[in-house]
């Protein structure tokens, strides 16, 4: 009998299946992320909400592993992360609410890593959401989540798969107002997108 | 930013010195490092009052522990040691001093010795719960662990700030269970208590005190060294679970449901009972609320109204025992019969079993994980039916009642009477913070703690100030009443410890006179729960 992992990979298959033609229809190029971009082991993503589906649904795209979660990380944690990162080149990129990436924060802090860049994304109460960004200029340079609408999901899937590695210590923070009114109203607590890597000061 | 009372030269020079003993790698100093150490849920986030380190430290094995001490010592360095620094709602990883080097443990996380024969283990303060438990599991090791919820802290971190678990009574109580310490003191030296204190003792993790005055609480909510080891006793596998519960249909039936409960907790026949008032569900509606807003609360009559209208029983307990199955199905009939026979019109439901070990499938589905050992983070996972609007953190009250039903009342009204006017959501999101549906937490199993918690914004600093006065409030309030916080945030620690006042607060004084000794220099956590430093004292 499947146990709950299983059950959750086999809908994550399903899904990503079922959002081909969507994507396809949008006419987003698709590519593998470079190699001399931080090389993602996967993508988390939570499956409550559209927006994250999105996310991961461009993030499939790129080719890369996703996992989808529900809130909760234990599993994730226990299951996976915890025997990933003795690796310290794992590096791990998600879409999920702020109480999912602040579990994923302190639990990568015992494991010498750190939230390297985020997107706080938070809806206003006209619809539309603010995108407010922290991470390598480099990135910042190419993020603008207001350019695309309500489709700021895949775009952040394509920032977080290109990030590169050179660079991903200077950090700086910056705001980024998005007037993306529409899309699927189904999250209240704010969502972040994130790039969790090794701490910058040990990668040398 | 450096410690108070440091120079830039003695502060460079004790980074130096920290450097040398744990290696360049482990000594934080960039701000992006140093803000992993803000406290997540401070009332002063963001503000000039919040307490911030200057850098962090992490050493790898005691021996290194000993090196930061003695160079604290040298340059005088307020440091301020962390297990794993999961200590949300009672002050995180941040010092009650500003300034403070962050003496991090997470890296001694060494699992010495778990024996499933005699049930104890010997732990390192970087070990969390998840850790424990994969170091049982993984080798079919027949003990549980007990764990808070959420479960990603340490145990000694957790014991040492008299935190809480969910099983059977006598390890629900970490502190309590604990047996044992290695402790480097502030002067560097290592130091052993109980039998472990005897070199080559055999019975370090299992017989509490060896010989002579016992030592062990000065380093529990204190300032006295660095623990770097404990014992602690283990609830043995036990073969099955049961849970049922308890239905009660009248307001004043509290009272001899407390005391039945008493009774068969204090006599071994049940492990945690859990507390509830079916009526919270309906808190937030408005035709309740002004019954909730009313001086002194609803009588009997309009709280029984209100449970008729609704269908609803006036208090639950669930039950919970552990055992061989027949004991416990034969335990839950007793249960059973003697509260029927106490409370008329009581009724009961069945729960859930489990016979161990339970399969990873079982394991998932668990609804309430502590209960039976297993560690998680559910606890995080946003929004729920009684949490529609997550909060951003929180900060708990508190307050330790005896444990009556008499006294659930008393405390009901005098909190809800002193919080009254309040406008702040509770982090549970129906109703006020306290009022004629609150129910104790049954943790301790000697006392009930009547705890709430309060909802910390990272962007609305006057929410938090009005919470901080809220708080201060129920402080002075449960104090004139005989009931004292068992745990507190850094915020309130100096509040909370000045009601322990008897006798013109000679346990304070008692506590600072053996502080002024044992650290004359003050390096150690300076300021926690209300001891500070000689130099630093308020007269």
């Amino acid at each position: 009998m499947a146990n709950r992992r299983q059950f959750i990979q086999r809908g994550i298959a399903i899904s990503a299946a079922s959002m081909v033609p969507m994507i396809a229809g949008a006419g987003l190029p698709t590519r593998p992320a470079r190699t001399d971009n931080l090389v993602l082991a996967k993508i988390v993503f939570d499956r409550d909400f559209a927006d994250c589906r999105l996310f991961a649904q461009q993030a499939a795209r790129r080719g890369v592993s996703v996992h989808a979660i529900s809130g909760d990380v234990t599993d994730l944690w226990y299951d996976d992360l915890y025997h990933r990162w003795k690796d310290p080149q794992v590096t791990i990129a998600g879409l999920t609410t702020v109480s999912s990436l602040f579990c994923l924060e302190r639990l990568a802090w015992k494991c010498d890593r750190r939230v390297i860049f985020r997107t706080d994304h938070v809806r206003r109460p006209d619809g539309g959401v603010d995108h407010a960004l922290y991470g390598p200029e480099t990135l910042l340079k190419r993020a603008n989540p207001a350019r695309y609408g309500t489709f700021w999901p895949r775009h952040m899937a394509q920032l977080v798969t290109s990030c590169p590695v050179q660079g991903a210590a200077a950090v700086r923070a910056r705001t980024v107002v998005a007037s993306a009114r529409g899309g699927v109203d189904d999250w209240v607590e704010p969502l972040a997108s994130w790039i969790i890597a090794l701490n910058p000061r040990l990668r040398s | 930013m450096n410690p108070p009372g440091v120079s830039a030269g003695d502060f460079a020079a004790a980074m130096a010195a920290f450097k040398e003993a744990v290696g360049e790698a482990h000594v934080f100093t960039s701000d992006e490092d140093v803000a992993l150490y803000r406290d997540a849920y401070d009332v002063q986030w963001g503000l000039p009052g919040e307490r911030q380190a200057s850098a962090g430290v992490a050493p790898t094995t005691v021996e290194q522990v000993q090196k930061v001490v003695a160079a604290a010592n040298r340059y005088r360095i307020p440091i301020y040691p962390i297990a794993t620094g999961m200590n949300l709602g009672y002050g995180g990883s941040a010092p009650n001093l500003s300034g403070s080097v962050v003496l991090d443990l997470k890296l001694l996380n060494r699992v010495i010795e778990v024996d499933d024969k005699r049930h104890f283990a010997i732990l390192e303060p970087g070990v969390s719960y998840f850790d424990f438990y994969r170091h049982v599991q993984d080798r079919g090791l027949k003990v549980w662990i007990d764990c808070p919820d959420p479960g990603w802290g340490s145990p000694i971190g957790n014991a040492l700030d008299h935190g809480v678990g969910y099983t059977w009574y006598g390890y629900r109580d970490h502190f309590y269970s604990h047996c044992g310490m290695e402790i480097v003191l502030p002067n560097g030296e290592l130091m052993r208590t109980g039998m472990g204190a005897l070199p080559g003792s055999k019975t370090w993790g299992e017989y509490h005190y060896g010989v002579g005055p016992y030592v062990d609480g000065l380093f529990s909510q204190g300032n006295f060294g660095v623990v770097t080891k404990m014992g602690f006793h283990l609830f043995p596998q036990p073969e099955a679970y049961r849970s049922g519960t308890v239905l009660v249909p009248r307001r004043q039936d509290l009272v001899a449901l407390v005391d039945e409960m008493n009774y068969l907790e204090h006599s071994g026949i049940i492990g945690q009972p859990n507390y509830g008032c079916p009526l919270r569900m309906v808190a937030g509606e408005p035709a309740v609320l002004p019954l909730l807003a009313k001086p002194g609360g609803p009588t009997d009559a309009e709280f029984e109204a209100l449970a008729s209208a609704h269908r609803l029983p006036c208090w639950s307990c669930e039950v919970q025992l552990y055992g061989p199955a027949k004991g416990i199905e034969a335990n839950w009939e007793y249960v059973k019969a003697r509260l029927a026979a106490a409370i008329p019109g009581a009724s009961f439901e069945d729960g859930l079993t489990y016979e161990f070990p339970i399969t990873a499938e079982q394991r998932l589905k668990v609804p309430h994980k502590p209960s039976l050992g297993i560690p998680n983070l559910e606890l995080f996972r946003s929004r729920s039916a009684l949490n529609p609007n997550p909060s951003e953190g929180h900060v708990w009250f508190s307050p330790v009642i005896p444990k009556s039903g008499e006294a659930i009342f008393e405390a009901q009204r005098v909190f809800a009477d002193a919080v009254r006017g309040v406008d702040i959501p509770t982090i549970f999101g129906r109703g006020p913070a306290y009022g004629p549906f609150s129910t104790p937490s049954t943790w301790m199993f000697r006392a009930f703690v009547l705890i709430t918690g309060w909802p910390i914004s990272r962007s609305n600093p006057d929410q938090n100030r009005r919470v901080s006065e809220a708080l201060r409030k129920l402080v002075q309030v449960g104090a004139e009443h005989g009931w004292g916080e068992y745990r507190t945030p850094p915020a309130f620690q100096d509040d909370v410890v000045k009601t322990y006042s008897y006798n013109n607060h000679a346990l304070l004084r008692f506590q600072e006179t053996l502080k002024d000794a044992v650290d004359p220099n003050g390096i150690i956590s300076a300021g926690r729960y209300g001891i500070w430093p000689k130099h630093m004292r308020k007269s």
